[in-house]
């Protein structure tokens, strides 16, 4: 059984993170231009999620924002993946754990996303696509 | 009227104003000059004549192909007779005042015969001015000027009409932030700013003089901030580059749009209204793109995740068949079981015992574990309904998108025909097209590689900007270790609160006024546009403005050139009621370059342009008409025609 916990005030990403994230939502010709920092934070723990790539932060680290200003769907979206991964919806006591998890993956998804801005490609169209094509797939039926 | 008004202006030998010529201004009835006259015959230079005068600058190109500079001052008729190192000068005189003539400024400029042509000499700028009864000569004359109208702020009263064409065309936004900043009057501010910089850099020297590693600190600020100012040296250049090719192909439109030939002309419009077409599609295609990315972010982390919130859906509900998750304990329950006193299975209940301690807890532990499944429960499947049809409308929007995409491309296709063509064209006319053609191209690349570097530039500028922040902190902290940088410490936390407070200062002094020039535009529009229906015009912090029709809907992307006119026209008269100085306005072909009829609509409207002012328009045949007269009638003061001969200009009263 895992153990209560109250969890972070804070979602504290990587010190080398951070320059991503603002890159990402700071630049004009990014495709996250003025996303807000929780937001895109989500994105690439979802991201991080699909493609597997739980990533341990073993750098220093910085607060990017507050967990409570995550929208309840968000939250939700978080505490999914927690469930996903241990596979036992009791995880969703142990509050420091749910949010370990997410930020883990967050820390691999951003890593990806930073490494397709920065390649040549359209990003704003691979990823559009990339959501519609498995939107369709994976929502259809809802 | 206690505003300043042009009383007369003098002139001997300028440009096409050969002798002495006087043009009275002083208002009989009206506020209204009016000074009618061909292309050529001398308009432009008037409004020159009055910057010379004051500013020792001329400012309007005319439309002849030569530089300005290169052309002299004094009448090349009267020119014509001198040798090699002679000379001959004249004089720009110009007299302002309210009731009477206050002020009489004067420069006289000389034009020398050399090899290759003419060089040209200006002396320095005069005053007499008015005490009481008396005319005296002040010593300090520009600061006259500058109390009557500073160089900054003139280009608010005297300008050019064509100028404006392109006001509220793409890059807008840094043109109405220049001009608002321009007669904001915060150079005071700005002065303290960097002033108390200044004192920062000295007082974190006098620290970092004593430790190394505070020195070292200090010294990599000290390379960031050349650096930086490299860099605001660079980008400066690169607008100013940017300005005189954008300048340079209007000029080259212009001479394409006034040749004769009725094939070219229409070559000519299609390809405006291609381009103008093109970049309005560009910009739905970049609102398109934002309302997809906020779909996206929105969206994308439920499509991602999919596969977790099933998992923990199906795992929720299978915990509720099994009868896991039992279902929610209504707290009012245990709450009516404590105050009856007796539990279901008839044991008594009394507040502290054990048996209400094990209620209490089972009712906040079991209710928030529950409450939050269940919660999850009902939440997730509206997450993924929500999700799915963002997927459907960003499928829409990216459609959207590409058939713009495509749009624009058969858009550009057909300019690059109509460039052929063009280009291939013969005519009579001593232009050539292929000529104009090619140089406007190599132009139109020089911008785009332009914007591209300012872009680039103002990037970098920013990365100078953070690390320059973060460096700063480093030093703080490094000065924080020793007790006796306090002082230091404590002189720079001054700094910065003093920084901080001026510069919340400057930004509502900004916000003041960007409300005014919010107001006093939609006022002025109002009162010019032609259409009955009343406009609501928003201007935003970061400078963009919305004009908003009866229906609600934002026009100023499809406004027409007629209504960018008079749009800018509004600016500028919104601006010099904000300046504070009480000037005359003079502007030259005050309807700019657009075509016939709006022309005539909006000039039935100009006797309304900033009432309580003397205005002096200087304008073409085509914008005076004989109904715009009529219009204008009982506002007129004076008029005046430039009759135009042989090269030569003589004014001529035309009533």
């Amino acid at each position: 059984m895992p153990e209560e916990s109250s969890g972070p005030r804070d979602i504290r990403i990587a010190d080398e993170q951070h320059h991503m994230y603002q890159e990402l939502t700071e630049d004009e010709a990014s495709p996250f231009y003025e996303t807000t920092k929780t937001d895109m934070f989500v994105f690439a723990m979802g991201y991080g999620f699909d493609q597997g790539l739980r990533t341990e932060i073993t750098d220093s680290r910085r607060a990017l924002f507050q967990i409570r200003d995550l929208s309840s769907a968000q939250d939700w979206n978080v505490r999914a993946i927690a469930v996903y991964e241990k596979e036992d919806h009791r995880v969703l006591q142990d509050k420091s754990e749910v949010y370990q998890i997410a930020v883990e993956y967050a820390h691999g998804g951003m890593d990806q996303l930073y490494k397709r801005y920065t390649s040549p490609g359209d990003f704003f169209s691979e990823i559009s696509s990339e959501i519609i094509q498995y939107g369709t797939q994976r929502l259809a039926d809802d | 009227m206690t505003r300043l008004e042009f009383k007369t202006i003098r002139l001997k030998n300028y440009r096409q104003y050969a002798g002495e010529q006087e043009i009275d201004l002083t208002s009989r009835t009206g506020r209204l000059n009016i000074i009618q006259g061909q292309n050529g015959a001398g308009k432009s230079n008037l409004l020159n004549a009055i910057t010379l005068c004051f500013y020792g600058e001329e400012r309007r190109q005319d439309d002849s192909d030569e530089d300005l500079e290169s052309l002299p001052y004094v009448t090349r008729s009267v020119l014509e007779e001198l040798d090699d190192g002679d000379s001959l000068s004249g004089y720009i005189e110009v007299e302002l005042g309210t009731d009477n003539p206050e002020y009489i400024f004067r420069r006289t400029f000389s034009t020398y015969r050399v090899d290759s042509g003419f060089t040209n000499q200006i002396g320095d700028l005069t005053l007499r001015r008015r005490v009481g009864s008396e005319w005296k000569e002040p010593d300090n004359p520009n600061t006259h000027l500058n109390q009557v109208l500073p160089a900054t702020v003139s280009d608010y009263f005297l300008f050019d009409g064509e100028d404006l064409d392109a006001f509220f065309e793409e890059g807008y936004t840094d043109r109405v932030r220049d001009a608002i900043l321009d007669v904001s009057h915060i150079e005071l501010l700005n002065t303290s700013i960097d002033h108390l910089e200044k004192v920062q850099t000295d007082i974190e020297r006098k620290a970092s003089n004593l430790e190394g590693e505070a020195g070292e600190l200090r010294d990599q600020i000290d390379e960031l901030e050349d650096e930086l100012e490299e860099k605001e040296s660079e980008l400066s250049t690169t607008k100013s580059d940017i300005e005189s090719t954008e300048t340079e192909i209007e000029r080259i439109d212009r001479k394409l749009q006034d040749i004769s030939d009725e094939v070219v002309r229409d070559l000519y419009t299609e390809r405006e209204e291609l381009e103008e077409d093109i970049k309005e599609k560009e910009s739905k295609i970049e609102d398109l793109q934002k309302d997809t990315v906020e779909l996206m972010v929105e969206a994308g982390p439920v499509v991602y995740s999919s596969e977790a919130l099933d998992y923990t859906l199906e795992l929720f509900n299978d915990l509720s068949d099994k009868g896991q998750i039992p279902p929610k304990i209504q707290e009012w329950f245990i709450d009516e079981l404590v105050e009856r006193g007796e539990c279901i299975c008839g044991t008594e209940l009394s507040e502290g015992d054990e048996h209400v301690k094990h209620l209490r807890e089972l009712q906040t532990d079991v209710s928030e574990v529950m409450e939050e499944n269940l919660e999850g429960k009902s939440e997730i499947p509206s997450m993924k309904k929500v999700a799915s049809g963002q997927v459907d409308q960003i499928q829409d929007r990216r459609q959207q998108i590409a058939s713009l995409s495509d749009e624009i491309d058969s858009g550009k296709e057909r300019i690059e025909e109509i460039k052929n063509r063009l280009k291939s064209y013969d005519i009579p006319d001593d232009v050539d097209i292929e000529a104009l053609e090619d140089n406007r191209e190599q132009l139109e690349s020089q911008v785009n590689t332009l914007r591209e570097q300012k872009g680039r530039i103002e990037k970098e500028i920013e990365d100078i900007e953070s690390k320059i922040d973060s460096t700063r902190t480093d030093l703080h902290r490094e000065l924080e270790k020793e007790d006796r940088h306090q002082q230091i410490l404590k002189q720079l936390d001054f700094i910065s609160d003093a920084d901080a407070q001026i510069r919340d200062i400057k930004q509502s002094i900004l916000a003041d006024i960007r409300e005014s020039t919010e107001e006093n535009l939609e006022q002025y529009f109002n009162e010019l546009i032609w259409k009955d229906e009343e406009y609501d015009i928003t201007l935003y912090d970061d400078y963009s403005i919305a004009v908003f029709d009866p229906h609600g809907d934002n026009k100023i992307g499809s406004l027409s050139a007629g209504e960018k006119q008079v749009l800018a026209l509004s600016f500028m008269a919104a601006l010099t009621q904000i300046s504070g100085f009480n000037a005359p306005i003079l502007i030259d072909t005050p309807l700019g370059r657009i075509s016939s009829e709006p022309k005539r609509r909006i000039a039935k409207n100009l006797p309304k342009y900033v009432e309580d002012t003397q205005i002096t328009f200087l304008m073409t045949d085509e914008e005076y008409t004989d109904e715009v007269q009529a219009m204008m009638q009982s506002s007129l003061a004076n008029e005046y025609l430039l009759e135009f001969d042989n090269n030569v200009t003589r004014v001529v009263s035309h009533a």
